[in-house]
């Protein structure tokens, strides 16, 4: 796995959405630069689409929210590096769901929370 | 048509963040981009060559459901969009260590206490360290419901009864008739023509006169099936048709109920657990029924005597692990039994993203809006009505001579039970090939044991372009049974 450079600031806010979604899944963006190593220099929270009782375990991410900051960040020299999303009472272990819409290269996040807080980070690539 | 492809995918596709495409519709536009990128084509389509579902199009803006616009016509100044679905989940699937909660909370076990012929009853229930006094009791606080008292319910509803189920409610329409004796064994002789829940409930007191036991003799539809079903634990399906089953699953999965599913066929059950902590739904596997008298039923196509007692068994074992909360269960699964060869497997069943009911973005919100009729294909007014004669029209027509050709489309072994006598045999499935051995000039009439495959093997020729008269005998070989022939005896 590529190696994962990432402030505490970052993992903070990461934490702060999952801490305030929970019992449901919250979901975001990466945003940073790819070379070698992935550094990540700043997120964007995202909308969790999923309604109903099954947002506390599934999340879905509206494909032209993804549109809009890719276009935002073009020229800015930097990219999409991953993802991120939570898993209320749940390890922070890629589901079957999640190995499925994971896309090859990029770094995905799992923070795992419960209503004490974020017990652990943990970052999958395929 | 001009395509942007999300920085996502850009390194699958050379890099470049859009490019133009000489194409007049989408396929033919990804099929030029693939020849560009053929490394990409793994990335884009399954084994069956199928757009993958984490591939998500738009055109100018708009989501589009893709198999409705894959071959349009589009105009020149198009935008694509190729965006990636970003979807995930919490791994509550039924994993190794999975921790199954119980479908009773702790305060309405303690609400619940036992006298001591209730613990000299359960003994080996309370031996056993899984379920013990605490587990005893959630049974006893548990409230099921029984949908159909048929053959699988006649082995759900008395193993439940048996455990301790304190709350047992049964749905059924129908009365007790001669052939259901040989598997429902929840009757006997003495329970000919009377209604099912009420011979289950004297069954139920018999086995334990404390159990609470709802007898609703009431076909289930979409404007009485959410009062019957509210503040019930667990439904376990005993239905024996798709319209049923789709009902059930449907205003389950909306309102967050557990579903129990069995089904058996002839040598076959299959066993599985729907709508469980966001585990799929019986949609997720089959998003719609077969057509109507495509696959005989189970009451058309017959099962071996005690296969629902097999399927009915383990439909009310994963019920009480369900309330216990023990044990490994087949929820997101599907246990498929041949009972014929004794083979198991167990299929996995994955939750559908964009399932209408229990998807993430779900379409269907209240059953009350769904035409359960329309759905399984029990209504034909959009086709062309088709003709049909009464046993009492047809006998008439035979008595006198009249010419016509009458097909049997049964299977061999239902010919066995009941020969139609100077019939030609042709299964559906031959009709448009054989069309030559009607004569259009003549009337043909189409006979099955109910009168429903007949009418799909009408529509097959008509289809296939056979322009003669065609006419069903309306109820099937069932019900020309009691006719008589005027001539030497019956026909029949």
């Amino acid at each position: 796995m590529t190696n994962i450079n990432l402030c505490e600031k970052i993992s903070e806010q990461m934490v702060l959405d999952a801490q305030q979604a929970y019992p449901h899944e919250c979901c975001g963006i990466l945003i940073g630069k790819i070379d070698g190593s992935i550094t990540v220099s700043d997120i964007r929270k995202a909308t969790n689409l999923v309604t109903g009782t099954q947002n506390r375990c599934h999340f879905e991410m509206d494909p032209m929210f993804l549109y809009q900051v890719e276009r935002e960040i073009e020229g800015s020299g930097l990219e999409i590096v991953g993802f991120y999303h939570s898993h209320p009472d749940c390890k922070a272990f890629p589901s079957e769901q999640d190995l499925h819409y994971m896309i090859p290269g990029l770094v995905y996040a799992i923070l795992s929370v419960t209503k004490d807080g974020v017990a652990d980070i943990q970052y999958f690539q395929k | 048509m001009k395509i942007y492809i999300s920085a996502t995918l850009r390194k699958f596709l050379g890099g470049t963040p859009q490019v133009e495409i000489p194409a007049s519709c989408i396929r033919k536009a990804f099929a030029i981009l693939l020849d560009l990128h053929p490394e990409a084509q793994n990335v884009f389509y399954d084994d069956n060559k199928k757009l993958r579902d984490f591939i998500q199009v738009y055109v100018n803006g708009k989501k589009l459901v893709i198999d409705t616009l894959w071959d349009t016509e589009l105009p020149a100044d198009t935008e694509i969009l190729l965006l990636p679905a970003i979807a995930g989940g919490a791994p509550v699937e039924g994993g190794q260590n999975a921790t199954v909660e119980s479908l009773v909370s702790d305060e309405r076990r303690k609400s619940v206490s036992f006298d001591d012929s209730e613990v000299e009853r359960f003994g080996k229930h309370l031996m056993l360290k899984e379920i013990g006094v605490k587990g005893q009791k959630r049974i006893k606080a548990a409230k099921v419901i029984v949908a159909g008292a048929g053959a699988l319910g006649s082995a759900v509803i008395q193993y439940l009864a048996a455990a301790g189920v304190g709350t047992i409610k049964v749905i059924d329409f129908n009365e007790v008739s001669l052939e259901n004796l040989q598997s429902q064994v929840l009757y006997g002789t003495r329970d000919l023509k009377r209604p099912k829940v009420a011979s289950a409930r004297d069954k139920v007191k018999n086995i334990n006169k404390n159990i609470e036991f709802i007898a609703e003799k009431e076909q289930l539809d979409s404007s009485n099936i959410l009062e019957q079903i509210d503040g019930y634990d667990l439904v376990v399906d005993c239905s024996d048709n798709y319209k049923t089953r789709y009902l059930i699953n449907d205003v389950c999965a909306l309102h967050g109920i557990p579903v129990v599913f069995g089904a058996i066929y002839q040598f076959e059950g299959q066993v599985g657990i729907f709508n469980l902590d966001g585990g799929p739904c019986y949609r997720c596997q089959y998003p719609s029924p077969p057509p109507a008298g495509l696959i005989p039923s189970c009451s058309e196509g017959g099962a071996i005597s005690p296969l629902p007692g097999i399927v009915g068994s383990i439909q009310a074992n994963e019920a009480l692990k369900l309330i216990l909360g023990i044990g490994e269960h087949l929820n997101g699964k599907l246990l498929h039994v041949d009972s014929l060869y004794l083979t198991s497997r167990i299929l996995k069943v994955e939750r559908n993203r964009s399932c209408p009911i229990c998807g993430n973005s779900p379409t269907i919100t209240d059953v009350e809006e769904i035409d359960y009729d329309e759905l399984c294909g029990l209504k034909t007014e959009n086709e062309i009505p088709v003709e049909g004669f009464t046993p009492e029209e047809l006998a008439k027509k035979i008595d006198n001579g009249d010419p016509m050709t009458i097909i049997d489309v049964r299977e061999p072994h239902e010919r066995a039970i009941l020969r139609f006598p100077n019939a030609i045999v042709i299964p559906i499935g031959q009709l448009a090939r054989r069309q030559k051995e009607l004569d259009p000039n003549k009337d043909t009439v189409f006979i099955c044991k109910q009168g429903k495959r007949s009418v799909l093997a009408i529509n097959t020729l008509r289809e296939a372009g056979y322009a003669g008269p065609l006419y069903n005998l309306k109820g099937g070989v069932d019900a020309m049974k009691d006719i008589m022939f005027s001539h030497e005896g019956a026909w029949l």
